[in-house]
Order: structure tokens, then C-alpha cells, then sequence
């Protein structure tokens, strides 16, 4: 009973930590977008979302982020130089990242308070699709996952760079 | 900028938080790097083009859209800046985990 009870308290306890913990990096994220958004680019931003509502009005995410991977990747041909394989790694999933950010509509609306207020501006059904496949990704490094293996968080760095092949 | 990331997820993952808790930090760190590469992108797609299609509907199309990206993102300069913003995103959560004690 005793030890119940303390099990309780200690899962409270966690809860409540997550809670702290999450708030405290949500506020920070939502402080860096706010500096980092340009008072002036507000015009840009809401033009940005229009094109993007319309030219990707009936497409597939995954299918406009291929697209656009595939294009980003032909105009960079260049840095597929063996010799700067290290910086064409990052280049490559600097594009891969571009590539997704290309294919998620902007939620609306996207002024610089409705930014900070949704700290990154996703959608909560972008939000909800995106525990999901977290969550697979953890069940999966579970699974996988031998103990004292180099990469043991391996799926879940994988999941979080990933973006460009979103299950939705 | 990746082993920023595997460093985080191996301090998450370390701590005594909640499963739960863990997906829904990285999800927030996901979207964190998404809004960074989302910022840069936005910034330099030219503003003329931008002013163009929008105001001819016929002509937002998803291959114009694609165009303006990539011509937004063909210097060498803009992938840096893109992958700078995004340590600079992950940087600060790596703070704010540091307040947090996690």
C-alpha cells in the first residue's frame, strides 16, 4: 500500500517534471523564433503561405517534398565532390530539411505573435502525426536496439532529422 | 549540426522523464529545426517573384513554387546560413535542458 503510494507520488513527480522541463525548452524555442523573426517580413511570410496553400493545393507532402529534394538536389551537383564528403552530408540534409519545410503548409495565421504563441508555428494535427511517428520510432529502437550498442538512440536522431517522409 | 542532435537526444534519453515527455521534446525540437529552416528559406526567396506569382493565381503552380525555392536556395551561402540557424536552434534548447537539469 505503502509502496503504492509512493509509486503514485514518484509518477507525479515525473509528470510534473516533464511538464517544468517542457514548458522551460517551449519558451525558450518560442523566444528564439520571436528574435529571430523579422518585424518586416511579415509581407513575405503571408505571401509565402498564399503561393504555398494554392501550388500545393491537392498534392502529397511526400510527393512536393521529393520534388523539391530532387530539384534542390540537381541545382547542387557540385558539392557531391567526394573529396568534400563531410560538407556535402550537411549540405544534403540541409536540403532534405529545406525539402520538407517546402512541402508543410504554413499554418495561418503566421503573424510574428501568432508565431511566437505557436512557438514554431506547426499545426496540432502536424503535432499529433509527428508524437505518432516519434513514438513508432522509440518502439522500433526498443526492438532493434542491442544494450551498449554505439548508436543506441540511433531511430529516434534518425526520426527527428528525417522529416522529409512524413506518414500523412 | 547532427551530433548536436544525437547529443540531445542522448541526454533526453538519459534522464529520468517520462516516455511520453522524450517524444514530445523531440517533436518540439523537430519543429524547432523546421521553423529555423522555414525563417532562412523565407528570407531570401525573391520578393519580386514572390510579388508575381501571387498576384496571378494562374500561375501558382507547384513547379513555380519549387522554382522559387530552389532559386531562394542555390547559393551555397543560404544552405550555410540554414544549417547555422539550425545549430543556433538546437544550441539554445541544449540550454534551456541545462536550466532544466535534464
Amino acid at each position: 500500500m505503502a509502496d503504492d503510494q509512493q509509486e503514485i507520488n514518484s509518477e507525479e513527480a515525473r509528470a510534473a517534471r516533464g511538464a517544468e522541463v517542457r514548458s522551460r525548452v517551449g519558451e525558450r524555442i518560442k523566444q528564439w523564433v520571436r528574435d529571430k523573426t523579422p518585424a518586416n517580413s511579415q509581407v513575405e511570410r503571408h505571401s509565402f503561405a498564399a503561393l504555398q496553400k494554392k501550388a500545393l493545393e491537392g498534392q502529397s507532402k511526400p510527393g512536393v517534398a521529393a520534388k523539391v529534394r530532387s530539384a534542390l538536389e540537381a541545382g547542387h551537383v557540385v558539392v557531391k565532390d567526394e573529396a568534400k564528403a563531410a560538407k556535402s552530408k550537411i549540405v544534403m540534409k540541409t536540403l532534405g530539411i529545406a525539402a520538407t519545410v517546402g512541402a508543410f503548409f504554413d499554418p495561418e495565421p503566421i503573424s510574428k505573435a501568432a508565431l511566437a504563441t505557436a512557438a514554431t508555428g506547426i499545426t496540432v494535427a502536424e503535432k499529433a502525426a509527428d508524437l505518432k511517428a516519434m513514438k513508432e520510432a522509440r518502439i522500433a529502437q526498443k526492438v532493434t536496439t542491442m544494450p551498449n550498442q554505439a548508436d543506441a538512440h540511433g531511430k529516434i536522431v534518425e526520426r527527428i532529422l528525417q522529416m522529409g517522409n512524413p506518414s500523412y | 549540426m547532427e551530433e548536436i542532435v544525437r547529443r540531445l537526444v542522448a541526454r533526453i534519453e538519459n534522464s529520468n522523464l517520462m516516455d511520453t515527455d522524450k517524444d514530445r521534446l523531440y517533436v518540439e525540437m523537430q519543429h524547432a529545426i523546421r521553423s529555423a529552416v522555414r525563417q532562412a528559406l523565407i528570407s531570401h526567396v525573391s520578393k519580386d517573384d514572390l510579388k508575381r506569382l501571387v498576384h496571378n493565381r494562374s500561375a501558382m503552380t507547384v513547379d513555380a513554387y519549387v522554382r522559387l525555392i530552389c532559386d531562394a536556395v542555390k547559393e551555397e551561402a543560404v544552405i550555410e546560413e540554414m544549417h547555422q540557424s539550425m545549430i543556433d536552434v538546437l544550441t539554445t534548447i541544449e540550454q534551456a535542458l541545462t536550466e532544466a537539469g535534464v
